[in-house]
């Protein structure tokens, strides 16, 4: 019984614990080892062994139906060589510049509002926040592409009526990466706010009635406490966010389809276009562990950031 | 109270950004709402109108399920969503209440295997898992579309947390003292108790389940299978001559269940996702 967590009998002589064998607490939690079963099967066949071939799929060339052709390294020799991927790589972080900053900062804010006494019925506020972030992309996309587009779709209808010239929101190389942006905007802010409204409220209430105290205004009250005391969800937040944002592909597809000239096009979805349009599996599949190398690198690069601002 | 009812400019600034905030989430759902009822010339011009020329007449939603096997679309979404919360909802419970109470070993093992699973996106494995369906013959098939999803390491790590917290110790001693199986505790004990974690964990997993694009795109090439996500992106296919207010009619019939999932339990689903947005990290 000492080794289950479940009320533990004292042990027979005080000071001196008898530890049961290993094969002992296996015996007693053989009914743990069948409920698990599943899940360890689950995740080697679907997790681990897809995993370790899309390591290995990297080193060929291959069609997915005829021989694979073992190329060594040649697939990120070729990546490196390659102008789309370049372009691509660079959408991925024209993109994060543009969403990441705008979103932590306008989550953070809306959830200081909705977080503020003077607001009585935050759950209706936070549900109308999270409505955009549980309705799927592709009708997200599919509403958004007729908004933005340029003749004649509602923005520009209304731009022209107020007497600014038309945008070519998803028609312009420069603007269909913003389009892509203001979707993803609405799309998520709302769950950020949750998160970061999650957050606020851990902030012990003695530590803004000290600044009130004080005599500190509202945005003083934010930055010289909100702001620190959030430090940990913000820098969650802004990892997340990154991560959402590098994985994102279907908004792209349906908005865009990537265009114009592969201008909207994440590094994410070159990878899908030359796994599923090009049927270049090794070449993608190389492209897919670069990727995941640069989902790491930039949450890795955010948690220094941030122990930097810490110091 | 007196200040909080009182209006302060500072009130008012602030409840009316709250509310411009309500408009901008909500104006594109109202505007598909009246598209799906309206012609290309009406939905692209330059002068716009609020409601729709011939009225709420519902021939869109006719010429739709007319013209495309949207219901059956909705259906396969359906199946799917259900199978695939039934299983990560069993199997969270299963894994989540076997690592908050039980000391085997293996378990350190586990935990770092989840946490693991929790951060490699599941686009790293997408060539492969494709790969690996295909040879299984699971492409085009309903278990194609679940597996992948069965086992969810998020439900997994959620129910644990729940379970630390909720669980006492005692309540299963006890029930171990009278003899129960341990089994029998979990189905009879520690489920109800855990229900509304449980519930919330459902809700979550229906509706990501039933918004889910990418794997269903490669999955299947049979339109007969394609869930509603799938359908709605080959309605709105851009090389074909789009009928909007077809497209933006399969976009109102596709987000009601997510919709009245959401406005029966909302409280329920944003504590999931605070819950589960990883208190740990």
């Amino acid at each position: 019984m000492a080794t289950t967590s479940v009320g533990d009998p004292p042990t027979p002589r005080p000071g001196r614990a008898v530890q049961p064998s290993t094969w002992q607490r296996m015996k007693r939690n053989r009914h743990v080892y069948l409920w698990i079963a599943p899940w360890a099967i689950f995740f080697l066949v679907i997790d681990l062994y897809p995993t370790l071939s899309g390591f290995r799929y990297s080193l060929f060339e291959w069609d997915g139906f005829s021989d694979m052709s073992w190329v060594g390294l040649g697939n990120y020799q070729r990546i490196l060589d390659d102008a789309l991927f370049w372009k691509t790589t660079g959408n991925t972080l024209v993109l994060l510049v543009l969403i990441v900053p705008l979103r932590t900062l306008l989550a953070l804010v809306l959830a200081a509002m909705i977080n503020s006494a003077l607001v009585k019925r935050k759950q209706f506020f936070t549900a109308f926040l999270m409505l955009p972030n549980l309705t799927a992309i592709v009708v997200v996309a599919i509403v958004f592409q007729i908004l933005l587009t340029t003749n004649g779709g509602l923005v520009n209808a209304a731009l022209q009526a107020l007497g600014f010239d038309g945008v070519p929101w998803l028609d312009s190389t420069n603007w269909s990466k913003v389009s892509l942006a203001v979707l993803n905007l609405w799309k998520a802010t709302g769950y950020f706010t949750l998160l970061m409204l999650a957050g606020l409220q851990q902030i012990p209430k003695s530590v803004y009635e000290a600044a009130a105290i004080d005599g500190a205004g509202p945005v003083r009250t934010f930055l010289s406490i909100t702001v620190p005391q959030m430090r940990n969800v913000i820098l969650f937040v802004v990892v997340v966010s990154t991560i959402f944002m590098v994985q994102n592909i279907a908004d792209a597809l349906v908005l865009t389809q990537g265009g114009p000239q592969y201008s909207s096009t994440p590094l994410m979805y070159y990878m899908f276009i030359n796994a599923f349009e090009s049927f270049d599996l090794g070449y993608a599949a190389a492209l897919s562990v670069v990727l995941f190398g640069l989902m790491v690198l930039l949450s890795g690069a955010t948690f220094a950031v941030n122990r930097k601002v810490g110091e | 109270m007196q200040a909080l009812r009182r209006l302060t400019p500072a009130k008012v600034l602030l409840l009316a950004s709250l509310w411009l905030v309500v408009l901008v989430s909500v104006a594109p759902f109202v505007y598909m709402i009246l598209g799906s009822f309206k012609e290309n010339y009406e939905l692209l011009t330059n002068s716009p109108e609020l409601l729709p020329r011939d009225g709420f007449g519902l021939r869109k939603y006719a010429d739709l399920i007319e013209s495309w096997p949207i219901l059956r679309n909705m259906l396969n979404s359906l199946v799917v969503s259900l199978a695939t919360t039934v299983s990560v909802t069993f199997f969270s419970l299963l894994v989540g209440y076997s690592l908050a109470k039980f000391d085997f070993p293996g378990k350190g093992i586990v935990m770092v295997i989840i946490i693991a699973t929790l951060m490699v996106p599941f686009e790293v494995r997408l060539v492969p898992q494709y790969v690996l369906f295909r040879d299984l013959g699971l492409l085009n098939s309903y278990v194609g579309l679940v597996l992948p999803s069965a086992i969810s390491a998020f439900g997994i790590f959620l129910v644990r947390q729940f379970a630390q917290e909720s669980i006492p110790d005692e309540l299963i001693e006890a029930a171990r003292l009278e003899g129960a199986s341990e089994f029998r505790i979990l189905r009879s004990i520690v489920a109800p108790v855990m229900s509304p974690a449980l519930i919330s964990l459902a809700l979550l997993t229906f509706i990501t389940s039933w918004n889910d694009f990418l794997w269903p795109l490669i999955a299947v090439t049979d339109s007969d299978l394609f869930t509603v996500s799938i359908a709605l992106k080959s309605l709105a296919d851009p090389t074909t001559q789009v009928d909007y207010g077809r497209v933006l009619a399969a976009a109102v019939i596709s987000v009601i269940p997510v919709l009245v999932v959401f406005g029966l339990f909302n409280r329920k689903i944003t504590e999931a996702v605070i819950a589960g947005s990883g208190r740990e990290s």
